[in-house]
């Protein structure tokens, strides 16, 4: 085996404080890497004291992040007090190079590979779109430093690699994201026996637009008695009445700490939905086909992308309930196929972590020359 | 090359400097404009070293025809130079200005030439917020800055959003491009309108201008370029009207010397701090009537009575420059 990479890893949160997309994929990076024998560190922050710990061999040092709330409530960028600090760990430790997954951090890492001369990597996490881009104070000088500085910029998929370019005239690379497929199986036995969805979405997030989801689900269930909607139960608990989700036929599942808690619902379904616009990836769109379960998604972002086939998943366009519900109802038939669950499965297997992990590796030594 | 055989029915003119990223979501903006290709050009000048030049070379409209560039030695621009180059190279009848950090809607040059139908000879403003992609900047940050002239035509002729017959720009020689910082756009306004053109409002044609945020040393250091307004104000007379008093830029201007004079010598006697009265209440922002927002609402008067002072300052500097009275 060659020498072992040394990659300092830069994410301004980490499990436990935060569980989101990010924070999956860093973990997941970080394990691929552990596995394959390299010696990745995580540099992190939290509201709490510093600290240097070892999580499942990962090395993570957290810095302290001040004043967060109130220069966020000020309309500052946020995350940006820890980002000195983080810096002083670059600077201090003996990476070969630093990759970081959110704008400050990759402030830190420009500047460090500057001086050091090493190569940076800046995963931008999002879709770039003109509403996003400027919405904070110092984001765009933030951005237009690190875009003009950064060695390789890294984006989830093309369509966020489309929207770098027309914004930023940035030219990123694209590494999609991935799912364990281990975790994450085919069950046929585990269907359950009526028409049921499956939205793994945040509802409180009203860009994924499960009002819309449940306003079909409604317009469904006059065609499907026995249909049932799970959805992940709201944390203000206001929205349930707001976005329509205290009709019969709808559950609720709690929100959990591991997204592989989510497996048997994905499997109890017959199709997911993700409503969703402007997504720059959508994991859960993986995780389901990996379950073998078609999906229902807008054609926004980068679900047409992940949906490349009709025999994974089926789209709709615009916001109308109507149109949401036959592509609900097709879904349904869709499920029924035998074919389907294969076909899922074969097109998550496109979006496993092991080839996640492969692609940073194959850049890492591009850029080391290794 | 320029479709100077064609029906081009009005050209937009762009300066630019050092602001690329800007630039780009401008050019974009403009890609979706509603109004057909064939009845409109885009000229951009810009002195930039930031990628300007690859953007409009590689930029859609670049390959459609549409968009002709122009580039100045780095650094010898001004926003009165880069506009007279634009406008002269510039193949339509109607100029449509446009600065490089705004954001048209897709009906803008439709709206805007509508009005310059409607009103053959007249210079038009159109409508200029600031971008609702950055309203709670504008909110929130005490220093935002952008262009507001939600109902046109405004006082100040702002170039970011009007159009000029080019005629009416040949007539007068277009912008005085001894005015290098601010005012050049009064000036021109002005101008004009002395040879009986006339000024009229497109509130459809609505652009969207970029917030901008700046420290406190930032901002004074900004507000030099304000030094070339008491010239415009000197050369036409009759702008001012829209003077407080005929001599104070703003109305806090006129309540800034009695409010320093309360302060400095409100231990002598003590009832002489209401002298500061009149200003706090023009001057003090709003951030709700919890106690901490009472705080920062002072905390921020203090950085706004800085900020005017510096603004006067200028004022005076350029008062005696050019030997007239604006505070």
């Amino acid at each position: 085996m060659s020498e072992p990479l040394r990659v300092a890893l830069l994410s301004p949160c980490f499990f436990p404080e935060v569980r989101r997309g990010t924070e999956r994929i860093v973990r997941d990076l970080a394990d691929g890497l552990i596995e394959r024998g390299h010696r990745p560190r995580l540099i992190t922050s939290h509201p709490g004291r510093a600290s240097r710990t070892v999580e499942d061999g990962l090395p993570v040092i957290r810095h302290r992040r001040l004043f967060d709330e109130r220069l966020s409530r000020r309309w500052y960028q946020q995350y940006l007090t820890h980002v000195p600090f983080s810096y002083a760990s670059l600077a201090r430790g003996d990476d070969e190079l630093a990759h970081a997954f959110f704008v400050t951090d990759a402030a830190a890492a420009v500047r460090w590979s500057a001086r050091s001369g090493r190569p940076s990597v800046f995963s931008y996490m999002g879709l770039p779109d003109r509403p996003v881009l400027a919405d904070r104070r110092h984001k765009l000088r933030l951005l237009e430093y690190v875009t003009g500085g950064v060695t390789q910029i890294v984006v989830l998929s093309q369509t966020a690699a489309d929207g770098m370019w027309r914004w930023l005239g940035v030219r990123p690379r694209v590494i999609y994201p991935g799912v364990d497929l281990g975790d994450f199986t085919p069950e046929p036995a585990e269907r359950a026996p009526e028409p049921t969805i499956f939205c793994a979405a945040a509802p409180d997030d009203a860009r994924k637009r499960v009002a819309l989801l449940a306003a079909a689900f409604a317009l469904v269930r006059r065609e499907r008695p026995d249909a049932r909607l799970v959805v992940i139960r709201p944390n203000d608990p206001a929205t349930v009445r707001r976005y329509g989700l205290d009709q019969d036929g709808i559950e609720f599942l709690d929100p959990v700490d591991e997204p592989v808690k989510l497996a048997p619902a994905y499997r109890r379904a017959w199709v997911s939905a993700l409503p969703s616009y402007r997504e720059a990836f959508g994991v859960v769109l993986i995780e389901s086909l990996a379950c073998g379960t078609p999906v229902v998604g807008a054609r926004s972002g980068a679900i047409p992308e992940v949906l490349s086939s009709e025999r994974v998943g089926i789209q709709f366009d615009g916001e109308d309930e109507r149109e949401v519900a036959r592509c609900l109802l097709d879904g349904f038939e869709l499920s029924q196929d035998r074919a389907t669950a294969g076909a899922c499965r074969e097109r998550a297997a496109d979006f496993s972590t092991a080839r996640t992990t492969e692609a940073h590796l194959d850049l890492y030594r591009e850029l080391l020359g290794r | 090359m320029g479709r100077q055989g064609s029906q081009l029915e009005v050209s937009v003119v762009v300066p630019s400097h050092e602001r690329v990223t800007r630039l780009r979501w401008l050019l974009n903006a403009l890609e979706e404009q509603t109004l057909p290709r064939d009845r409109w050009e885009l000229v951009v000048v810009h002195d930039s070293t930031d990628g300007t030049e690859e953007l409009v070379e590689t930029h859609p409209l670049a390959a459609a025809g549409v968009l002709r560039r122009s580039r100045l030695e780095p650094g010898t621009g001004s926003a009165s130079r880069q506009r007279n180059e634009g406008w002269r190279a510039a193949a339509a009848p109607l100029i449509a200005f446009a600065d490089d950090d705004v954001r048209p809607e897709p009906t803008w040059l439709e709206r805007l030439l509508e009005a310059a139908k409607a009103n053959p000879g007249a210079i038009v403003q159109g409508a200029t917020k600031p971008d609702p992609y950055e309203a709670e900047i504008m909110k929130w940050a005490p220093r935002a800055r952008s262009i507001e002239e939600p109902d046109p035509p405004g006082p100040h002729a702002q170039a970011c959003n009007i159009l000029y017959p080019r005629a009416a720009l040949e007539a007068v020689g277009g912008f005085d491009e001894s005015i290098r910082t601010a005012g050049e756009d009064l000036d021109l306004a002005a101008r004009v309108r002395a040879r009986g053109a006339g000024y009229v409002g497109a509130p459809d044609a609505l652009a969207y201008h970029a917030v901008d945020t700046f420290s406190l040393p930032g901002l004074v250091r900004f507000n030099k370029r304000w030094e070339t307004l008491p010239l415009v104000f000197k050369r036409h007379p009759e702008l001012r009207e829209q003077l407080e008093y005929g001599v104070f830029w703003k109305r806090r201007h006129a309540f800034l010397p009695a409010a320093v004079a309360g302060v400095a010598l409100h231990r002598r006697e003590p009832l002489l701090a209401l002298l500061a009265v009149p200003y706090v209440l023009h001057a003090l922002p709003h951030r709700g009537t919890h106690p901490a927002g009472r705080v920062r609402a002072a905390a921020e008067l203090c950085g706004r009575a800085v900020v005017d002072a510096s603004e006067m300052w200028t004022m005076v500097k350029g008062s005696v420059r050019h030997r007239t009275l604006m505070l």
